[in-house]
């Protein structure tokens, strides 16, 4: 679209008409709260969400709407847009060869460090989308960690999208989501629903700590401390340069030393920041807070 | 199950201790513990105050900490403008290749607020200095940029800076700069490298491949 044109939400009377101008202070606003940058290749997703947002809020105009996202204190229409602009496809034991990692390699170095049974190990799924991390993370320790009932494991699972937050607290998955899951897991960790369904058992759900959290955000983030490990898959893909140095300060200040960091496959911390040292396991590549570092 | 619930579940509706007073966060910014100079950095870069930027800026240049350095370069990346863009320019000549090499990626993030500094740096007496510039020119977005890369290659006596400066032009000079290219080797006879390297920016420049959004 070149400069100036214009995109309507329908022809006639009553088009919602939002300006390449718009999109560009929109797509600034959504940077500066969330990190997140909206290529322009997607410029046409994003027109068509905002656009039924401003019917949804019953505003006049574009401009209307986006002053509404500006002052309104409580967040929740910017809440709305946020959930409808991140991605959340997912499912149990994906990219698996890095839950393979910490429970060969990373648990081991860190369990050394621990100073005596019964100690905290913490770990952090962000963003945990509708629960098949964070759970995927949790089956796998309790079935093929040795040492898991040496200490005791608090899994911490945030998400910048409310409403998938609410999805994992109820734990309920379709096939889809459970195909590479083991059938003896699913029988020891899912009830079977009337609608042919599976949802997470209630213990498991109790275990986990589910919370709303943008990363860029320090009055989300500042409480998040003395993490062991931390998932942060496909995530910083969507973010620059900038957001991704921010990102990674946060991580560094949230790990406990020798603290390790887990990114997706295409991601590499070494390209972001030069705070972590990389480290070479048998099934994965992670990156380690040097455990000399306060 | 040992899988515990966290014994405080987190309450994102706590807001974060708010920033020590001014003094204290520039007296933190030189303590003795790392991390007690990191969250100075971090809360200095808070109130976004120029006094705060002024103080990174000027920390960047002792610190000998990397943990600290790269947060305050991460946090004053973060402070677009002026006051960072002139803080941090003279660490560009630096000794310390940490310093200068993380400077000049902070510069790259601000390309808008480099403008007004580039014939400064272009002319500064150390040529590791200009060839620094010269790299930050390669994403500028600036009408200027291909005119300063043919002021270099007209002018600057370091066989270096001119080489640089040629494979900039290769990735984003005009037409207009290809008289001075072909020039170029008249000043430094002989250098089959420099050759090649005038030879591979005409040829690119010529196809329409030099000059950034042509086809």
């Amino acid at each position: 679209m070149t400069e100036g044109q214009q995109t309507n939400s329908a022809s006639g009377e009553g088009a919602i008409i939002i300006t390449d101008d718009d999109l560009e202070k929109f797509c600034e606003f959504l940077y500066r709260k969330t990190g997140i940058r909206i290529e322009s290749k997607k410029r046409y997703f994003l027109e068509r969400r905002l656009i039924e947002r401003v019917g949804v809020m019953k505003c006049a105009n574009f401009r209307d709407y986006f002053s509404l996202l500006h002052f309104e204190d409580a967040g929740r229409e910017l809440q709305q847009v946020v959930n409808l602009m991140t991605i959340n496809e997912t499912y149990f034991f994906r990219e698996m060869y890095q839950i393979d990692c910490l429970i060969n390699s990373i648990l081991a170095d860190v369990s050394r460090r621990k100073r005596r049974q019964g100690d905290r190990l913490k770990i952090w799924s962000v963003p945990c989308s509708t629960g098949e991390e964070p759970y995927s993370i949790a089956i796998s320790l309790l079935e093929r960690w040795p040492l898991v009932d040496d200490f005791e494991i608090e899994i911490h699972d945030s998400d910048i999208d409310s409403s998938v937050l609410e999805r994992a607290k109820v734990g309920v998955y379709d096939e889809r989501a459970l195909h590479l899951l083991p059938m003896m897991y699913r029988q020891k960790y899912f009830t079977p629903r009337s609608d042919g369904n599976w949802q997470i058992i209630s213990d498991l759900r109790g275990s986990i700590d589910f919370t709303l959290v943008n990363i860029s955000n320090l009055s989300h983030t500042w409480q998040y401390r003395d993490f062991d490990v931390i998932f942060c898959r496909n995530l910083l893909i969507y973010f620059d340069d900038v957001s991704r140095r921010q990102a990674a300060e946060m991580f560094y200040e949230a790990l406990s030393p020798g603290g390790f960091i887990c990114l997706g496959h295409s991601e590499s911390m070494s390209r972001m920041s030069s705070l972590f040292v990389p480290r070479k396991f048998a099934d994965a590549m992670v990156y380690q807070k040097s455990p000399q570092r306060l | 199950m040992t899988l515990v619930r966290p014994v405080e579940p987190t309450d994102i509706s706590l807001s974060p201790p708010p920033p020590e007073d001014m003094a204290g966060l520039l007296v933190d910014l030189s303590d003795e513990s790392p991390p007690v100079r990191r969250r100075a950095a971090h809360n200095l870069a808070r109130t976004g105050e120029p006094q705060a930027i002024a103080a990174l800026c000027a920390r960047a240049g002792v610190e000998t900490d990397e943990t600290v350095l790269e947060t305050i370069l991460t946090m004053v990346m973060g402070c677009r403008g002026r006051a960072t863009v002139e803080g941090l320019l003279p660490y560009l000549a630096s000794d310390n290749p940490s310093l200068r090499n993380g400077v000049a990626d902070v510069l790259r993030a601000m390309p808008e607020a480099i403008g007004p500094h580039v014939e400064e740096v272009l002319s500064d007496h150390d040529p590791a200095v200009r060839i620094m510039g010269i790299g930050l020119l390669a994403g500028l977005p600036d009408p200027r940029v291909s005119g300063w890369l043919v002021e270099v290659i007209g002018r600057d006596d370091d066989f270096n800076v001119c080489a640089a400066a040629v494979d900039v032009l290769a990735e984003v000079g005009e037409p207009a700069a290809l008289p001075a290219l072909k020039r170029l080797p008249t000043r430094f006879p002989g250098v089959p490298f420099l050759e090649f390297a005038i030879h591979t920016a005409v040829s690119r420049i010529g196809n329409g491949e030099g000059k950034r959004g042509a086809p």
